[in-house]
C-alpha cells in the first residue's frame, strides 16, 4: 500500500494528472502542470468546510418541513401542504409509486445524506478504521443520488406553471421550497468539500 | 512536463491509492485496488461521438426552449407552458431564489455542459489545442453535476399525473425535442471521456 502523499504527489482534481507536489513558499501555492489548477495533498479545510456546510444544512431542514413547499387553490378551497403532507396525500390518492418516488426523493435521500455525512465526518475525527471501503462507497453513493432531491422543486415549478386559472384553480410555492432547495444545494456543496481520503490517512501513522 | 515515472502512476481521488496506469481498451474500466473507486475508462476517439452528440443536444435544447412544453386544459380553458414558464412564474411570485435554481439547473447549466462539449471536442478534428480548451474543460466537470435534465424530466412525469386528477395534460412539441435530448446529453455525457481529453491536450503545444 503506497499512498501519493506519502511519495510526495498529489492528484489534480480538475484533470487528473497525478504529480510531484512542491511545497510553496508561506503564502504562495502549488499549480498542476497540465491544467494550471492549485494543487493540495487533500481538499482544503475539507472538515470545518463539510462542517458548516452540514451545520446549515440540518438548519434549513426544519422550516424545510414545517412550512408549506406549495399552496393549492381549487374551487375557492385553499389547501397549504407540506413535504410530508403531499406525500400523504398522494398515498391516500392512491398513487402509490408516484408516492414512494416522492418520499424517497424528498424524505429518504436528504436525511440520508445529512446522517451519512454526519457519521463520515465522526469517523474520520475519531481516526476510524471501520470498514473504510464500505464508508468510501457509501460516500460516491449519497454524492451521486443529492442532486435528485431536486425533483420536488421541479414538480412546483411546473405546477405552478401550468395552474394558473385565477378562481378555477391555481398553485403557489410556499416558503418552505425555498428551505427545501437550500437543503439540496447545502448538501451537494457539503458532499462536494468532503475529501474522503481523509478517512483512508488512519491507516497511516499520525503525522 | 514532468513524465518521470512516478507521474505515470495514478492517485486515486478517494483513497490517495497509487495505482500503476494501464492501457485499457474500449468499454474496460480500471478499478483503484485498495477502495474499488473507478479510477480510468478506456475508450479510443470518443472525443468525436461526444462531438456528435453535444452538437445534436444544442439543437434539442433550442427547440426544447422555442416550443409550447405542456398544456393544461379544465373546464374548457387552458394554460399553455413552455420550459421556463415555471421560472418567470416563481420569479413574478418573489421566489427569486427558486426561479434561479431551476432556471440554473434545467436551462443554463445544461446549455454551458454542452456547449463547453463542443468546445472541447471541436478543435481536437483539426488537431488544435487552445489555452481556453482548458478552461472549458474544468468548467464541464463542475459544473455537470448540477445539469439536470433527467431530474426535471422525472418531475414532468409526477407533475402530469398529479394533475391527471384536475383535468386534461397535453404535451406540446417541445416535449419530444426534450425527451431525445435527454439521450442525447447523456449519451455526449457518458462518452466524453475526461482522461482522453487532458490526455489530448498533453500530446502538444498549446496556443
Amino acid at each position: 500500500m503506497t499512498t501519493a502523499r506519502s511519495l510526495g504527489l498529489a492528484r489534480c482534481h480538475d484533470c487528473g494528472l497525478t504529480s510531484r507536489f512542491e511545497h510553496a513558499p508561506e503564502g504562495g501555492s502549488t499549480h498542476c502542470p497540465r491544467c494550471d489548477s492549485e494543487l493540495h495533498m487533500r481538499k482544503s479545510n475539507s472538515l470545518s468546510r463539510t462542517w458548516a456546510l452540514l451545520i446549515a444544512a440540518y438548519l434549513m431542514y426544519i422550516p424545510a418541513n414545517l412550512l408549506p413547499v406549495s399552496t393549492i387553490l381549487y374551487l375557492g378551497n385553499s389547501e397549504p401542504d407540506t413535504i410530508i403532507s403531499g406525500v400523504i396525500a398522494l398515498f391516500q390518492g392512491g398513487d402509490a409509486p408516484i408516492a414512494m418516488l416522492l418520499f424517497f426523493a424528498s424524505i429518504a435521500v436528504p436525511m440520508l445524506k445529512l446522517l451519512t455525512l454526519t457519521g463520515l465526518l465522526l469517523s474520520v475525527k475519531y481516526r476510524s478504521k471501520w470498514k473504510l471501503r464500505d464508508r468510501t462507497q457509501m460516500y460516491r453513493m449519497i454524492e451521486a443520488i443529492g442532486r435528485w432531491s431536486m425533483l420536488d422543486i421541479f414538480v412546483i415549478s411546473l405546477l405552478v406553471a401550468l395552474v394558473q386559472l385565477q378562481a378555477l384553480s391555481t398553485i403557489h410555492a410556499g416558503p418552505g421550497a425555498i428551505a427545501f432547495c437550500a437543503v439540496v444545494v447545502l448538501t451537494m456543496f457539503a458532499a462536494e468539500s468532503f475529501d474522503p481520503r481523509l478517512m483512508w490517512d488512519a491507516l497511516e501513522e499520525e503525522v | 512536463m514532468d513524465t518521470s515515472p512516478a507521474t505515470k502512476a495514478i492517485a486515486c481521488h478517494d483513497c490517495d491509492q497509487l495505482n500503476a496506469a494501464t492501457v485499457l481498451k474500449q468499454n474496460e474500466k480500471a478499478l483503484c485496488s485498495r477502495c474499488g473507486s473507478v479510477i480510468g475508462r478506456g475508450g479510443e476517439n470518443v472525443l468525436s461521438r461526444t462531438f456528435a452528440f453535444a452538437l445534436a443536444s444544442l439543437i434539442l435544447l433550442a427547440v426544447a426552449n422555442s416550443f409550447p412544453f405542456m398544456e393544461f386544459k379544465i373546464a374548457g380553458r387552458s394554460q399553455v407552458a413552455h420550459i421556463s414558464t415555471g421560472v418567470t412564474q416563481l420569479f413574478a411570485e418573489g421566489y427569486w431564489e427558486l426561479a434561479g435554481m431551476v432556471f440554473f439547473t434545467s436551462i443554463l447549466a445544461p446549455i454551458v455542459v454542452v456547449g463547453g462539449l463542443i468546445g472541447v471536442t471541436l478543435p481536437t478534428f483539426l488537431g488544435r489545442r487552445y489555452r481556453w480548451m482548458i478552461l472549458l474543460g474544468k468548467l464541464v466537470g463542475k459544473l455537470k453535476v448540477w445539469s439536470m435534465m433527467e431530474v426535471f424530466l422525472l418531475g414532468v412525469i409526477v407533475s402530469a399525473i398529479k394533475l391527471s386528477a384536475m383535468a386534461d395534460i397535453v404535451y406540446g412539441p417541445a416535449m419530444a425535442a426534450f425527451g431525445i435530448l435527454i439521450l442525447t446529453s447523456s449519451a455526449a455525457l457518458s462518452t466524453f471521456n475526461p482522461q482522453t481529453f487532458w490526455e489530448y491536450m498533453d500530446e502538444g503545444e498549446i496556443a
